[in-house]
């Protein structure tokens, strides 16, 4: 509290501070420090966490608040070798002190594994270079005494404990010895005493021990909290100079990352452009090829207005870089696909990063950067996700290792990882911590009761109250670090010198110490990289098109806005089709029905928690029906609201909400941004609410209103959409569902060979190609290449069939492709294939099982026993094979029908043959259940039975605990919805059976039909055979 | 006359098990878990959690996402081993003969020679042997038949007893048995089913030589048992016989010297026995027989494996010097648990300064006269409470002291057994005599907070007379205590 501030306290500055960002040893966060600073009265603190910045942009951010001046260093381990290494703690006295605090730790971090760090003895001049060092013992300060000079100090850190003593006197002699002064400091793990419990805790995590083994691992007692300066006084009462001296010290270091001045890499243009001068350049030589002679004067207009903000915040480069990523692309020819508000610029779609015209789109204007919010612009590129790794090295490549690696992400604590770390220090039983564990929320709600006694423990016991209170205090605490999918750091100068660079466990990675957050807080520009699978189909499907059918075309050249595509996607046939195929997505598109690529941008952007949470999704669907009349709750509102008929559905708008109607300065909408994107931070969000509804009642705005965009704002913390990013992902739907509609055969054979991405398993994607006419043949040795493959057919809705590939066949992979292709069909005999082919017998029995020797004559049986006996001949070394034609193996009993579509299924996860649900029909039919076309076509109200397989299960948070499964028998699909008591009632069964059968009430609204649940049972019939697994809760 | 051999097989042991150390789980689904940890394999379910689709080899972390209430604890290999031995010697009770299976924990056989006549039928024996099982609450089925793996296959899925009439009628029962109840190794069952195999008859009617050509001599092995081509002779589990030797007194008698007499006597013979059989004393247990009143027993440890009757008959005069018996003994019963030597006696020929079997020896007769515990030594742990710093346990011998260097400079501080309060004055300084004369300090020891949290403040403090002592300040009551002194 504020009114701790001690009278007549010495003045004093603490040195030594740990924050969480010392993983697994610091118990408090850079924020707690800094307030209990401030509380304290401290006017300036340093943070110093072991061998890293981590924690030290969240402590600059609070410390900018609270008015405490920060001192940037580390607490650097330095030694001759690991074992002999001590702790010298490591203050930036200047810009270029800090920068070399940087390259040391990148340097110590290199040559350790994992999470540690040695700066060696002969590193210790380069770090001298602009740096203090603290030495808390004897021998590191005869390290530092000499490169450091009258920058090194003997540091007295005292915590009321004997083993210190002797040290100390070590410590003393030395300093008087080589003349260095001395200065007080706790060694601070903690803002406040109480926290003591989870820095025990933290330190058995650490150690992989529990509190009753870790002994003196341990510290001995409380006395690692930050001291006020009465404390101070009283526990160097003996050295009052050395608490002075703090001050002194503080004075010397003054480096703050304000003064981190980021510049974009420049090196590479031609002679004589500058940055802005090349963009410019290269901006309008790409207006000239997209328009030609014809260049609209509205793009013309819009392109001088980017062109003119770029340069006044000199952004130029950033864009030079993401233009440099995608002529890499393009030459390789790998697909992208640029998407954020900075992606969707008029400049953007010059340079070819995007494919979106954005001012006959009507996206954006002056949205995309602003020269007021100065905020780092914002572009993710898309890339196929199979060759996305090309590109990373190619941008290490480009840029060089010193001056690109990539963004980390903290792995933090959550509920569920917080009760099985923190349970197992305290000694209670694993399985039953794993059980409270899955019993438990995800994401920061406190530990319930309730699950820990239904995992058999005793709540009234002191250790599970324990666990309890620590579980909630561990709550966000990073635990250690991993990378980011695909975020960026390039500078100018190496990276190097503004943060920590760490090798990451992924081969020919690099990680700085900063995650996404702490980049955008420090204004550095971060590029993204991220895979998409989606982008891997629509590139096999265009080369498909190219060679099949030899229509050549990009994302850019697909036929926009046609009709019968429209049509498609309003009767919810979308399966495979980009964001659309969704569960919830398919039941919105009958009643959004999209008739215009805008309208599939808002399709794209309204399935989710903001617009959901908002209570803005049926307002928006009865304007656009013509039931409800399309108002604003203010006039100045209309222009934000108008393009949604007055209900807010992108990030972009509530945003500016937050502006035009509730008075936000742009100061606090960046903040309310901020909030958002850190919005498992608990609480940060829900600050802004009554500051937001206040000032909407203020100005005249209804209280509903103001309470739903609220919601939505909370919303948008679950998972944030703006529009350029539904935009972006809209023109990939928009692709696919044309491909989907006009060219289903080479869809299917390009997901397929896609395949794993998207929503669903290869099975109902071939069951979605047979409806639609598309015919699938089964794998063949003989016929069959490793991918899936056109073959030419005659008749038929469809120019070809898809031949499935080899590689759907479980147990095969890539030293088996290889194999394969060395030894080419046609084969005479299993005998044949067996030797060409050089496959072992894993694989050999893999493909008799999925029945790819038929075409030689030998059924799946045959096949099984024929290749026994051959590996059983190689074995021998006997020259005369065995005989494998089919005349000379015995018959075993046939596959029926049902058994063989069960066996193409536990092989190769799909069949062409038929549908597991085929074989119950007749059975089906006997009992009057009805099929999925059927059942669509009933009344709304009628109570019915159905037996379907299950291929999806979701509960998205936003239903309230309510669970969508998605059944499919061979004539389409069923919704089901399962509210929460019948879910309970009916757990182990809706949790893991494959088919159900279930009773309940259909319900329908714009043709979108739900069976709602009433009873689950698994049906009663003979056994099913083998079924693919569903999708479940992703 | 084909001979007779009778099966008894009790599925799912591990699971019967867990059951029966679990009596409260018998109403939730439960499983046999490979460890106490969250992603530890399942090994065994009950039907209750097979029912609900919980599959052995599942995590049991997944498998807690279907059922919430699913109990689960590892068994271990002991565990089953003890069971095994409570079993065996539960059914060494109904024959002497008596093999466990060395592949099938739950399967025991058993030789039905001529028991038949004995319990009246060979049927009333096996009811006999199958009310052995439920007594032990356990679960399964006695089969008694012609050849070993056909009775098994006949057993598998049964809970009663059963007599098979035939030879073919062993073969007709097995031949219907599902290969899935059988135990076949997993590859060797998905093959055979692969190939529409699924039942002993349609395997058995594989010819042997293909089976093995394809599927290995495993695979081939155990198509000719299940064939009653291969007849393994039985191989009996030998009584644990104890060596014992007893000693009459006639008339009862409570003498020591008398007794010690007695055992002397006895123990030759004892030893004499163990020499013959290649063994050596462990352990003695001496059991006196009282009139009217229930057995004395006492037991007795040398120090190592022995055959020195001198130096035991030392030990057992120690130890009934001062036993009171409150009765005469009319017989005493002498148990040797015998041991191996282990070449030991070699070292003898060696010179050493020290003797340390001599300090073993003699730390055995101490151990012998005041009990076991009477003998400990000092161990450093790893805590920061100075009481906790060390500990006493029991001993068998005397390990050469190996200090750290360094040691030497350290003063040395002798800890009190319990710390002595020391009374304070009214400014709460703790008050000596002689006074203290100086205090330093304090050093915070706190800790301990998931159980009993401590919090002591240390001080030096010198005496007048220079006696350095060591106290602390307890945080909860403030009250000062004498901890040690400092040489």
């Amino acid at each position: 509290m504020a009114t701790s501030i001690e009278r007549d306290a010495p003045a004093f500055a603490p040195l030594w501070v740990k924050s969480n960002g010392s993983f697994l040893e610091g118990a408090s966060h850079p924020e707690e420090l800094i307030d209990r600073a401030a509380d304290l009265g401290l006017s300036t603190v340093a943070l110093t966490d072991r061998d890293s910045v981590n924690g030290i942009v969240r402590a600059w951010v609070r410390a900018k608040e609270r008015g405490v001046r920060l001192i940037c260093g580390a607490q650097v381990t330095v030694g001759p070798t690991p074992e002999e290494a001590r702790r010298v703690v490591v203050l930036a006295s200047s810009r270029e002190g800090y920068g070399h605090l940087c390259r040391a730790l990148t340097l110590g971090h290199a040559r350790r594994p994992k999470g540690e760090s040695l700066v060696l003895l002969d590193e210790l001049g380069a770090l001298a270079d602009g740096n203090l060092a603290l030495c808390p013992d004897a021998a590191s300060l005869r390290w530092c005494a000499e490169p450091f000079g009258d920058r090194a100090y003997a540091l007295l850190a005292r915590h009321r404990h004997e083993d210190e003593v002797a040290p100390e006197a070590a410590l003393r002699v030395a300093a008087r010895e080589l003349g260095r002064p001395l200065v007080a400091a706790v060694e601070v793990l903690y803002h406040h005493r109480r926290r003591r419990f989870l820095a025990d805790v933290l330190t058995c995590v650490r150690h992989k021990c529990t509190l009753e083994d870790a002994g003196r691992r341990l510290k001995p007692n409380a006395e690692h909290a930050l001291p006020s300066p009465r404390e101070m006084a009283r526990r160097f009462g003996d050295v009052p100079d050395a608490v002075a001296r703090t001050v002194e010290v503080a004075e010397r270091c003054a480096f703050g990352l304000a003064q981190l001045r980021y510049r974009y890499p420049t090196e590479h243009l031609p002679r004589g452009e500058s940055e802005q001068s090349w963009l410019r350049t290269l901006t309008w030589r790409g207006a000239r090829e997209r328009f030609g002679d014809a260049l609209p004067d509205a793009m013309r207009r819009q392109l001088e207005r980017e062109l003119a903000v770029v340069e006044e915040l000199e952004y130029g480069g950033y864009f030079l870089t993401m233009w440099d990523v995608v002529q890499f692309c393009r030459k390789e020819g790998i697909l992208c696909q640029g998407r954020g508000s900075a992606a969707n610029s008029a400049v953007c779609f010059c340079l070819g990063i995007t494919a979106i015209d954005p001012v006959r789109m009507d996206l954006l204007f002056e949205r995309f950067l602003s020269r007021e919010r100065a905020e780092p612009p914002d572009i993710d590129l898309d890339i196929e996700h199979d060759r996305r790794e090309e590109v990373i090295q190619y941008v290490y490549g480009r840029w060089g290792r010193r001056r690109a690696a990539m963004v980390a992400n903290v792995i933090r604590y959550r509920t569920k990882s917080a009760v099985r770390d923190v349970g197992k220090v305290l000694g209670l039983p694993q399985t039953a911590l794993d059980h409270a564990s899955k019993l438990s929320s995800g994401w920061g709600e406190p530990l319930e009761e309730d699950a820990l006694r239904r995992a058999g423990l005793d709540v009234a016991s002191k250790r599970v109250r324990q666990l309890a209170r620590l579980v909630e205090d561990i709550q966000n605490f990073p635990r250690h670090l991993s990378i980011h999918p695909g975020g960026f750091l390039l500078g100018a100068e190496p990276i190097d010198t503004l943060c920590p660079v760490e090798p990451a466990t992924m081969a020919d990675r690099t990680v700085v110490q900063w995650d996404k957050q702490d980049i955008e807080d420090l204004g550095l520009f971060k590029v993204d990289l991220l895979g998409l699978g989606m982008l891997t189909q629509i590139h096999r499907c265009f080369d498909l098109l190219r060679d099949h059918e030899d229509v050549d075309l990009t994302i850019a050249t697909v036929p926009a806005e046609d009709a019968e595509t429209y049509a498609m996607i309003g009767r919810s046939d979308t399966v495979g089709v980009f964001q659309i195929e969704s569960r919830a997505q398919m039941s919105m598109l009958p009643r959004l029905k999209p008739r215009t690529f805008y309208d599939l941008v808002i399709e794209v952007a309204i399935v989710r928690p903001g617009p959901i949470q908002g209570d803005m999704v049926h307002p928006y669907l009865r304007r656009r029906d013509g039931l409800e009349e399309v108002s604003y709750p203010h006039p100045s509102l209309e222009r934000i609201l108008e393009k949604t008929l007055g209900v807010p559905i992108f990030q972009e708008q509530v945003m500016k909400l937050a502006v035009e109607a509730a008075g936000y300065t742009p100061g606090e909408a960046d903040q309310l941004r901020r909030d958002i994107a850190a919005w498992r931070s608990r609480g940060r969000i829900d600050e802004h609410e009554q500051k937001l509804v206040g000032r909407m009642l203020e100005r005249g705005i209804p209280r509903s209103f103001a309470e739903r965009v609220f919601s939505q704002i909370r919303g948008f913390g679950e998972y944030g959409f703006p529009e350029s990013h539904a935009a972006s992902f809209a023109l990939l739907s928009y692709v696919t569902a044309w491909l989907k509609c006009h060219h289903h055969d080479k869809f299917t054979c390009a997901i397929l060979n896609a395949w794993p991405m998207g929503f669903y398993q290869p099975s109902t994607l071939v069951e979605d190609a047979k409806r639609h006419g598309v015919e699938i043949r089964a794998v063949d040795v003989q016929r069959s290449a490793w991918e899936c493959t056109l073959e030419r057919v005659r008749g038929g809705p469809h120019g070809h069939a898809v031949r499935m590939g080899l590689r759907f066949v479980k147990g095969l992979g890539e030293r088996e492709q290889q194999r394969l292709e060395a030894g080419p069909p046609p084969y005479r005999d299993l005998a044949d294939f067996a030797r060409r082919t050089g496959l072992g017998k894993r694989p050999l029995l893999a493909l008799a099982e999925a029945g790819a020797f038929e075409p030689l004559g030998l059924d799946r049986r045959r096949a099984l026993w024929g290749i026994r006996g051959l590996l059983a001949h190689d074995r021998s070394g006997l020259d005369l094979a065995p005989p494998t034609a089919p005349s000379a193996l015995p018959r075993f009993g046939e596959l029926a029908p049902h058994e063989e579509v069960s066996w193409d299924y536990a092989t190769s996860l799909h069949s062409t043959r038929g549908h597991p649900m085929m074989r119950l029909r007749p059975t089906l039919v006997d009992r009057r259940i009805a099929d999925a076309q059927t059942l669509n076509a009933m009344p709304a109200g009628r109570r019915v039975t159905y037996v379907g397989m299950v291929i999806c299960r979701q509960r998205p948070g936003t239903a309230t605990g309510v669970t969508f499964m998605t059944l499919e028998d061979e004539t389409g699909f069923v919704n089901l919805v399962v509210w929460r008591d019948v879910y309970e009632r009916f757990e182990a069964i809706a949790k893991t059976s494959a088919v159900l059968e279930v009773t309940g009430k259909l319900q329908s609204e714009h043709g979108v039909v739900h069976l709602i649940a009433e009873q689950l049972s698994v049906p009663r019939l003979a056994a099913l055979g083998e079924v693919p697994r569903s999708r479940d809760f992703h | 006359m084909r001979a007779r051999v009778a099966c008894v097989d009790i599925p799912a042991l591990p699971l019967q098990l867990l059951a029966r150390a679990h009596p409260s789980w018998r109403d939730a689904p439960f499983a046999v878990v490979e460890a106490d940890e969250p992603q530890a394999k399942i090994e065994w379910v009950d039907p209750r959690a097979a029912a609900l689709r919980i599959r052995v080899g599942m995590r049991y972390a997944s498998a807690l996402s279907i059922s919430r209430d699913l109990r689960a604890a590892p068994v271990s290999v002991a565990d089953i081993a003890a069971l095994r031995a409570q079993i065996l010697e539960s059914l060494q009770a109904r024959t002497p003969r008596v093999e466990p299976d060395a592949e099938r924990p739950g399967v025991f056989w058993l030789d039905p020679s001529g028991l038949g006549p004995l319990f009246g039928s060979l049927e009333k024996w096996s009811a006999h042997v199958h009310g052995a099982l439920t007594t032990l609450e356990l679960r399964g089925a006695v089969v008694v038949g012609f050849a070993r793996l056909p009775a098994w296959a006949v057993a598998r899925g049964r809970d009663d007893a059963l007599v098979l009439r035939s030879a073919a009628e062993e073969a007709e029962l097995a031949g219907r048995a599902r290969l899935v109840h059988l135990d076949l190794p997993p590859e060797l069952r998905s093959a055979l089913a692969a190939l529409d195999v699924h039942h002993l008859s349609g395997f058995l009617a594989l010819p042997r030589g293909e089976v093995g050509l394809r599927f290995g001599p495993e695979a081939s092995r155990l198509h000719a048992l299940f064939d009653d081509a291969l007849r393994p002779p039985m191989q009996p589990a030998g009584f644990e016989e104890p060596i014992a030797i007893e000693a009459e007194l006639d008339p009862p008698d409570d003498d020591a010297n008398r007794l010690l007499f007695c055992v002397k006597g006895a123990l030759h013979a004892l030893m004499a026995e163990l020499g013959a059989r290649s063994l050596a004393l462990r352990a003695l247990t001496l059991r006196f027989e009282l009139e009217r009143h229930p057995d004395h027993v006492e037991h007795l440890e040398p120090a190592r494996a022995t055959r020195d009757a001198g130096s035991v008959i030392e030990l057992v005069r120690l130890r009934i010097a001062d036993v009171r018996l409150g009765a005469r003994v009319e017989r005493v019963v002498l148990v040797a648990e015998p041991a191996r030597l282990d070449g030991r006696q070699l070292e003898l020929f060696r010179g050493r300064r020290r003797d340390p079997d001599a300090a073993a020896r003699s730390i055995a007769r101490l151990r012998a006269a005041f009990g076991d515990p009477s003998v400990t030594r000092a161990v450093v742990r790893d805590a920061w409470l100075p009481e906790h710093r060390f500990a006493y346990e029991p001993t068998t011998s005397v390990d050469a002291p190996d200090p750290s260097p360094g040691d030497g400079g350290a003063l040395v501080r002798r800890v009190l057994p319990r710390p002595e309060a020391v009374p304070h004055g009214r400014d709460g300084r703790p008050r000596t005599q002689p006074p203290l004369v100086e205090l330093t300090g304090p050093y915070r020891v706190q800790g301990g907070w998931w159980m009993q949290e401590t919090l002591r403040d240390y001080w030096f403090g010198e005496r007048a007379d220079g006696a350095l002592l060591w106290l602390y300040q307890d945080g909860s009551t403030g009250g000062w205590f004498l901890h040690g002194h400092v040489d």
